[in-house]
């Protein structure tokens, strides 16, 4: 059943800064299944939100990809007849060049994690979503970066009717109430987690046939996150779309993925399924992350956490051998501070980069 | 058997005597002002007639939805933000004249005796970054309380903070350094460290946590566990993540729009819920666990405007469980069981589900 959507070859992301050149993302591989949902997981500065921006062409300066590919699996619709199947390598595409425009925001929709600067205030939620349905569906031509001229060209491709009519049906689809009246708001009338369902209303007008969702709840309070996240799913399951979910809560990607990958300072350090991965841990890292959390509802008197000791390390000055190994409870002196691990099958769809599982 | 019992009732006792601070019908209203004269249209209820007490040494969680009023509770009772109505009891060392166990009223004192108990009652806040000043080494950060409060005396002073520094967890050649040179995790514990500087009594922790990575969140939680026990601490813990509160908490209190929903002891509170937010609260939080399957309730709609609550109780238009009288009553705090209140006029008979 499975069948590859993007196909992440050996990334590497690399920012070149004034005191030297951080890896943000190294040699990363993975493959996200079409409508199946990857979750990525780690803690601030592991290359997680990276690795996003590298699949839709938007590594910001000075950072730049500087190894592997990124392979899309395009799938183009002719009239609803036709199929046509492509092959494209994103990496290779001029990241301002029409290609990667028409599949940023269009094939792949992209939810980020502050609804409020992601979305311009001075336009109303129905420009929003009109916004990317005249201009990944419709306008052939476009001005990147001025909004205005934006705005102008999409009332030109379709009429305003029509794009308002669209608006409607993608806000009532999300879930915002009174969305006849909702679609002349400004975003700073809305609430949060409202924002966030304008945000996913616009990643999703144009049915895309993945989305990346990168902290897509992070800023919201429980209840309006448990209903984020059923829209997401109830979405997913329509249109059969794929998710890069990209989080450092355990307790959502338990409900969301299908398969996860744990990264650390760039690398992943471990991949399986999810039951697999949150019953049957292999990393150090992994095991010690998943231990450091608060359980709801299992509670002992006076328990302590079970942390990992020190911190991550300074990105200009990485340790030796395997990066995790200055924290590792499990450190084996003479290997793991010489050797770096490779990416090891421990078990069918169950990988892992430790050398406690391989034959050194 | 008998003795044993017997104990326990006593300690009981002694635990209902030993409250360290009570607060009663506090309330904190924002002026809601339009127009060029700046006239008061409104009032934000940020804090609406709450109720509950901290005893000595243990951590009560207050955990709620954002706008929920826990944050503005928590400075209220240090008059950061001064509290518009109620009563704010705190058992004060430095005032305790002859007997040890006055209770003084914040809102009434005087300017000078505000400065005294404000030495017992510190605060952690949220964010590391900006909390801390960029300008001043993290010597000067922890000192400055010292400083304020004249016990700044050179020598002796960098003595105490070296200790401090130790303690949480920093090293003494961290101390002619600033701020940003740290991470947020280091930052957090420059910010428990000038917290302690006074030996207070009591910490209010502002979502002390929220900001921090995973594995920086365990270890900053075991921490404030360690610190509470050498130093005998109470903690007021206001934090929005339920398994966090749940974690670091002897007793819970949930807010909602202004308001303390329920309050009980964690256990108690997670497993036998008694107000309905507190039960669909819990059943939103997700779980570290795939195999972990729940039924999650839904609340409709979103948290009420504080500017413009609902009638009744607040809670109604979101209730699955609402009568003609949630909408028309407000609900009493009470306690229905021994040490367990709810704010809820539907509590008896209700059957709700915990974790």
């Amino acid at each position: 059943m499975n069948e590859p959507l993007i196909e992440v070859k050996d990334l590497r992301v690399e920012f070149d800064v004034r005191d030297g050149i951080v890896k943000a993302v190294d040699g990363l591989n993975l493959t996200i299944q079409r409508g199946k949902t990857l979750g990525v997981i780690g803690e601030s500065g592991c290359g997680k939100s990276m690795t996003a921006r590298a699949i839709l062409n938007m590594i910001p300066k000075p950072g730049k990809i500087t190894q592997g590919k990124i392979i899309y699996h395009r799938r183009m619709q002719n009239n609803g007849q036709s199929q046509l199947d492509d092959i494209v390598e994103l990496t290779e595409l001029d990241p301002d060049g029409k290609v990667i425009r028409e599949i940023r925001g269009g094939e792949i929709g992209m939810i980020f994690q502050e609804p409020m600067s992601s979305l311009t205030p001075v336009y109303t939620a129905g420009i929003h979503i009109n916004e990317a349905v005249a201009l990944h569906h419709l306008t052939p031509v476009r001005k990147v970066g001025d909004q205005i001229a934006e705005q102008v060209l999409a009332h030109r491709a379709v009429t305003k009717g029509e794009a308002r009519e669209i608006a409607i049906e993608m806000l009532r689809r999300v879930g915002i109430p009174k969305p006849t009246q909702r679609v002349d708001s400004y975003p700073h009338q809305l609430s949060g987690g409202q924002r966030q369902r304008v945000m996913i209303a616009i990643a999703l007008s144009c049915e895309p046939a993945m989305l990346i969702a990168d902290e897509p709840t992070t800023a919201l309070d429980v209840s309006i996150e448990a209903q984020i996240l059923d829209i997401m799913r109830e979405l997913q399951e329509s249109v059969n779309m794929a998710i890069l979910f990209i989080t450092h809560n355990l307790g959502v990607i338990a409900s969301m993925a299908d398969e996860i990958v744990v990264m650390y300072m760039g690398k992943a350090v471990e991949q399986a399924k999810l039951v697999e991965l949150f019953k049957n841990p292999k990393h150090p890292y992994t095991q010690a992350l998943l231990r450091s959390i608060p359980q709801l509802g299992k509670k002992e008197k006076g328990q302590r956490l079970a942390s990992i000791s020190g911190m991550t390390p300074d990105p200009f000055n990485l340790p030796t051998g395997c990066v995790f190994h200055p924290r590792c409870p499990m450190f084996m002196p003479g290997k793991c501070d010489k050797i770096v691990p490779s990416w090891t099958k421990v078990d069918e769809e169950h990988w892992v980069s430790c050398l406690l599982y391989e034959e050194v | 058997m008998a003795a044993e019992s017997q104990t326990q009732s006593a300690q009981t006792q002694t635990n209902s005597d030993n409250i360290l601070l009570e607060v009663k019908g506090l309330k904190k209203y924002f002026p809601i002002q339009k127009g060029l004269l700046r006239k008061t249209v409104g009032y934000v209820k940020a804090v609406d007639d709450v109720n509950f007490y901290v005893r000595e040494g243990e951590t009560l969680g207050v955990v709620g939805e954002s706008g929920c009023g826990k944050s503005t509770a928590g400075r209220s009772i240090i008059r950061l933000y001064e509290p518009t109505a109620g009563q704010v009891f705190f058992r004060s060392r430095g005032l305790a004249s002859n007997g040890e166990n006055k209770m003084v009223n914040l809102l009434e004192l005087s300017p000078e005796d505000m400065k005294t108990v404000r030495k017992e009652i510190s605060m952690v806040f949220q964010d590391p970054v900006n909390s801390l000043n960029p300008r001043m080494t993290v010597s000067d950060i922890v000192a400055e309380p010292l400083t304020i409060h004249g016990l700044n005396t050179g020598a002796e002073t960098e003595a105490i903070i070296v200790r401090l520094l130790e303690r949480v967890g920093l090293r003494p050649d961290h101390l002619r350094r600033y701020p940003h040179e740290f991470s947020g995790g280091q930052r957090q514990r420059i910010g428990i460290a000038r917290a302690l500087s006074l030996n207070p009594q009591l910490v209010i922790c502002d979502e002390p946590v929220s900001a921090l990575d995973v594995s920086i969140q365990a270890q900053t939680l075991n921490l404030l566990q360690d610190l509470q026990q050498d130093f005998n601490l109470s903690y007021i813990f206001v934090a929005h993540d339920l398994s966090v509160v749940q974690h670091i908490s002897d007793r819970v209190a949930v807010m909602y729009v202004g308001k303390v929903a329920e309050m009980a002891s964690a256990e108690e509170l997670y497993s036998h819920p008694l107000h309905p937010y507190t039960e669909a609260l819990l059943s939103s939080v997700p779980v570290a666990d795939p195999l972990y399957k729940s039924e999650r309730i839904v609340m409709q709609g979103e948290v009420a405007d504080p500017s413009n609550p609902p009638s009744g109780c607040y809670f109604h238009p979101r209730c699955r469980y609402a009568q003609e009288v949630c909408k028309i009553k407000t609900p009493e705090f009470r306690e229905l069981k021994p040490d367990h209140f709810v704010a809820c006029h539907r509590a008896e008979e209700l059957q709700l589900e915990g974790i």
